[in-house]
């Protein structure tokens, strides 16, 4: 009686493991050491490693390069399952994409890599000029966004700086104080590392780590080079 | 006129009487009867049932030419829904089998049905225990390890 061991190897990678879908990965590649491997090479040098996305006019869109043709040129094709939808700014962190719609209604979190997608609504609305961050829990992976914004103070009447923060177990915002983070310079560009974000300051020379597993800023960080303003 | 027919021999030493059309779409078949006219074709590594199952499908999806344009015997609909019973009607082993003999005999959307088959399986189970236990794998990850493939597996959607 034959299994599944008594396939030739390369039937077993290239029509049967291909095909099974990549929401699966995680059980295929537990399932034994040889297959873990075989989805390795499959992440790795497969497809989807020749694929990057772009950003044209409001629309995500993914690139295909094929090198084995002779002009090796890119195939560029918009993302079906964000077609309908106009974006206005785009955040990610460890392959997966936050979109900000160009309305500010909402947002969409896209995992390219599974091709799922997940909505979410805000506490009251957002503006075209916040900032998100993606990043998550180091302790069991939980992933949140961060959203740094300017609003009006109720009673001083004066820009101040709100920070909320929305769990994706919980599904829900919670408002964190932003007393500690008045220094970080939020419409510029954040960078995620490791499920943290990194912010310039208004501190010369100084950068900041929000921690998405404790939920607070960092200390002032300082930079190792020369720092410009401007 | 009489259809050419072909004689196709499993290892159990059984004959299986075939039109040439149905089993050409085997490209091994078709490469043996261009070679060798007229002589029976021994499968030594095929069993009377696998066989039988080739030639099954095979029959099915043999595109008819009577003459009249692209008059195929089913429409492309028909002929998937048959495909998904064909192989839903199999045993995991005997799956194994028609999809090396498949393989064997380079015919390949049979070989594309029979593997989409195991894959649709594996997608099935719920998790790595259920995949060990379906296609009788032994477990060679520790805990540990497999924890740690957990953890590089988590997204939030």
């Amino acid at each position: 009686m034959k299994t599944i061991f008594d396939l030739p190897e390369d039937l077993v990678e290239d029509e049967i493991l291909s095909k099974v879908p990549m929401t699966s990965l995680r059980s295929v590649r537990s399932t034994c050491k040889k297959w873990n491997t075989v989805c390795k090479n499959r992440i790795l040098f497969g497809k989807a490693a020749k694929r990057f996305l772009m950003m044209d006019s409001c629309r995500i869109c993914l690139m295909n390069f094929n090198l084995s043709k002779d002009n090796g040129g890119p195939s560029i094709g918009q993302v079906s399952v964000l077609d309908q939808i106009q974006i206005s700014n785009v955040f990610h962190c460890d392959g997966l994409l936050l979109c900000l719609l160009m309305d500010t209604s909402r947002l969409v979190v896209w995992n390219p890599y599974l091709g799922q997608r997940r909505w979410i609504e805000p506490r009251h609305i957002f503006q075209r000029g916040d900032s998100f961050s993606l990043g998550y829990d180091n302790n069991n992976l939980n992933h949140k966004i961060l959203r740094i914004f300017d609003e009006i103070h109720p009673v001083t009447d004066r820009n101040v700086l709100g920070i909320e923060l929305y769990d994706f177990s919980s599904s829900s915002w919670k408002v964190l104080d932003a007393t500690q983070g008045w220094q970080i310079r939020f419409h510029r560009p954040s960078v995620s590392l490791k499920g943290n974000a990194y912010f310039t300051t208004s501190v010369a020379g100084f950068f900041v780590c929000f921690d998405f597993t404790t939920e607070r800023f960092g200390s002032l960080l300082p930079l190792p080079c020369q720092y410009h303003r401007g | 006129m009489s259809k050419k027919m072909i004689v196709l021999k499993s290892s159990e030493g059984v004959s299986f009487v075939v039109e040439e059309a149905v089993a050409r779409q085997s490209k091994i078949i078709s490469f043996l009867v261009e070679e060798f006219p007229d002589r029976e074709l021994p499968l030594t590594n095929m069993t009377s049932e696998i066989l039988r199952k080739t030639i099954e499908y095979c029959k099915k999806h043999v595109v008819e030419d009577d003459g009249g344009g692209d008059s195929s015997s089913s429409s492309s609909g028909d002929l998937k829904e048959w495909d998904v019973k064909f192989v839903a009607e199999i045993d995991q082993p005997r799956l194994m089998d028609l999809l090396m003999a498949a393989n064997y005999l380079d015919i390949p959307s049979l070989l594309d049905v029979t593997c989409q088959k195991v894959a649709d399986t594996i997608a099935a189970c719920n998790d790595e225990k259920e995949i060990r236990a379906t296609f009788n794998i032994e477990n060679d990850f520790t805990e540990e390890e497999v924890e740690a493939i957990r953890m590089e597996n988590q997204y939030p959607i």
